[in-house]
């Protein structure tokens, strides 16, 4: 408890003691955290939008003629059965006429009032598919084109091909850099730590000389380390929260136009993430750093 | 000597540097508890090697040493640090904390070994008080002399009543008069029963205080008398 109590206390004093390397040392780690941090956001918000852009692709399910309404209720039932099946929606032959006679002839009832009670589209009621994950759409259209009472299946398979390449490649991007910021820290802080321990390497020797055990030494920088990587954790987050809140709000003020495909990740919802992820990462490469970097100079 | 009266014993230790410099060679060294003993020798004979043997700083290539019935040639790592509790030691250099006051400085030795802070402040005064640094204890090494750091790092060799005090060089950066001072203290620690040895270049101290000297030449140990001076 004493060796804790001691590890704490100096610890503290060799911050304030090396303020120059402590602060070269958050200032890195901080830059690292706010790109970890900025990636993260931009693919969250970025896989956001693309997944509401996927939710907008559907699978349109047509039925044979003279098929019963049971009969479409088993075809709805198994198609929800099947994996990343997300939403399927009965569209009926009354819904679908008075659908088309409003993309049709909106302004011009007269030409649609000459169908009187007929429905041209009175063996066109359908299901429309969402899928969860677009990437399936092939195999899911191929499993409801098997299916009996079913007549036609149509499918937009470039654009839900295309969207889910693309959200593909973008989450392997991002996890590659971020993984390389990762490294990039570690390699940062355990320098810094090194520098540090260099500057004390006599103190080090004096503590050893007089019968400090390894834990007795160590603990001083592993608690320096955390705090470096504390507050190298604690100031990205503050200032990506204040920036997201800011830009956010300027994008959805100045360009309204564009919100229907520019939708947002909430702030509070982005941060349950982040928050827990920045400050295990900038206290683990804290400690890490500078365990790593003692231990080597202790069995040197 | 009777075994149980030797509290170290070196028995044919040699110690070679990973160069492959053999540093000591085939030493027997036998020393009791309570003696107060000078090590010299000419720079490359061996002094800084033996005080490094001591305190566990460089293994033993061959044969055995024995410190308090301690094994130090198989003793493991992890042991090395308490085995040094044991020991005081005291450098040329003096080489106490900068960015801490000679309090502090004290401190630290019974801080590593958990001591509660109020016996600290017992503990450190009454060193101060017999090393002869009342009234400095909030005082950073810088402001202090040469002669009044030394004091301060016997104090803190000392502070925790070890049986065996390691002196390297203690004089080497001071003036006559300090010297002589610091080994007064030096035999005083030494008639308070602490076993004292010294390593050092400083003919004319060695010669008067007639003490047991051990003489170093190329690693071999060329003359150990008891009231010995100093011969190169």
């Amino acid at each position: 408890m004493r060796t804790l109590c001691y590890g704490l206390k100096q610890g503290i004093k060799n911050i304030g003691q090396n303020r120059l390397f402590s602060l070269a040392a958050i200032g890195t780690i901080a830059a690292c955290l706010f790109l970890l941090g900025l990636f993260y956001v931009l693919v969250s918000n970025f896989q956001h939008m693309v997944f509401n852009a996927e939710s907008a692709v559907g699978v349109t399910v047509f039925f044979d003629e003279g098929i019963s309404q049971e009969q479409i209720k088993k075809i709805g039932e198994e198609i929800r059965a099947c994996k990343t099946v997300e939403k399927v929606v009965y569209i009926s032959a009354e819904e679908a006429w008075e659908n088309f006679q409003k993309e049709m002839y909106s302004g011009e009832e007269q030409i649609s009032d000459t169908f009187g009670d007929d429905n041209p589209l009175k063996d066109s009621s359908s299901y429309e598919v969402y899928l969860s994950d677009v990437s399936n759409q092939a195999g899911i259209v191929h499993t409801i084109e098997k299916m009996d009472g079913v007549r036609k299946v149509n499918s937009s398979g470039t654009v839900a091909d295309s969207l889910g390449s693309f959200n593909s490649l973008i989450t392997y991007i991002s996890a590659g850099i971020i993984v390389l910021l990762l490294l990039v820290s570690v390699f940062l802080i355990s320098s810094s730590v090194a520098v540090g321990i260099r500057v004390r390497k006599d103190e080090i020797s004096i503590m050893q000389h007089i019968g400090a055990t390894d834990l007795f030494i160590k603990l001083p920088f592993l608690v320096e380390g955390v705090l470096i990587g504390l507050a190298g954790a604690v100031i990205p987050l503050v200032l990506l929260g204040f920036l997201y809140q800011r830009i956010v709000g300027f994008i959805l003020g100045h360009f309204s136009v564009l919100s229907r495909w520019l939708t947002f990740v909430g702030m509070a919802e982005e941060f349950r993430v982040l928050l827990p992820l920045s400050l295990a990462v900038g206290v683990g490469i804290g400690f890490w750093g500078s365990f790593s970097s003692v231990r080597k100079h202790l069995r040197q | 000597m009777d075994e149980q009266e030797r509290l170290i014993d070196m028995q044919d230790v040699s110690v070679r540097y990973p160069n492959g410099t053999e540093a000591l060679k085939k030493l027997n060294l036998h020393i009791k508890k309570g003696e107060f003993l000078f090590v010299v020798g000419s720079s490359g004979s061996g002094k800084s090697t033996f005080i490094k043997t001591l305190l566990g700083e460089l293994p033993v290539a061959s044969g055995s040493v024995s410190v308090s019935g301690r094994r130090l040639d198989k003793m493991k790592r992890r042991e090395i640090p308490y085995y040094r509790r044991s020991l005081g030691v005291v450098f040329q250099e003096f080489r106490l904390l900068d960015d801490r006051n000679i309090f502090e400085n004290i401190a630290l030795a019974q801080e590593i070994l958990g001591v509660h802070r109020l016996r600290i402040k017992r503990n450190v005064g009454m060193m101060l008080e017999m090393v002869g640094l009342q009234g400095k204890a909030g005082a950073f090494p810088q402001e202090l002399s040469g002669g009044e750091q030394q004091r301060a790092a016997i104090a803190r060799a000392m502070v925790n009543r070890p049986g065996i005090l390691l002196a390297d060089e203690p004089t080497g950066n001071l003036d006559p008069d300090n010297s002589w001072e610091i080994m007064k203290l030096l035999e005083e620690m030494n008639r308070l029963g602490t076993t004292v040895i010294v390593v050092t270049h400083n003919n004319e101290v060695v010669d008067k205080m007639k003490k047991r000297v051990v003489v170093l030449k190329n690693g071999n140990l060329v003359s150990d008398e008891e009231q010995g001076g100093y011969i190169q």
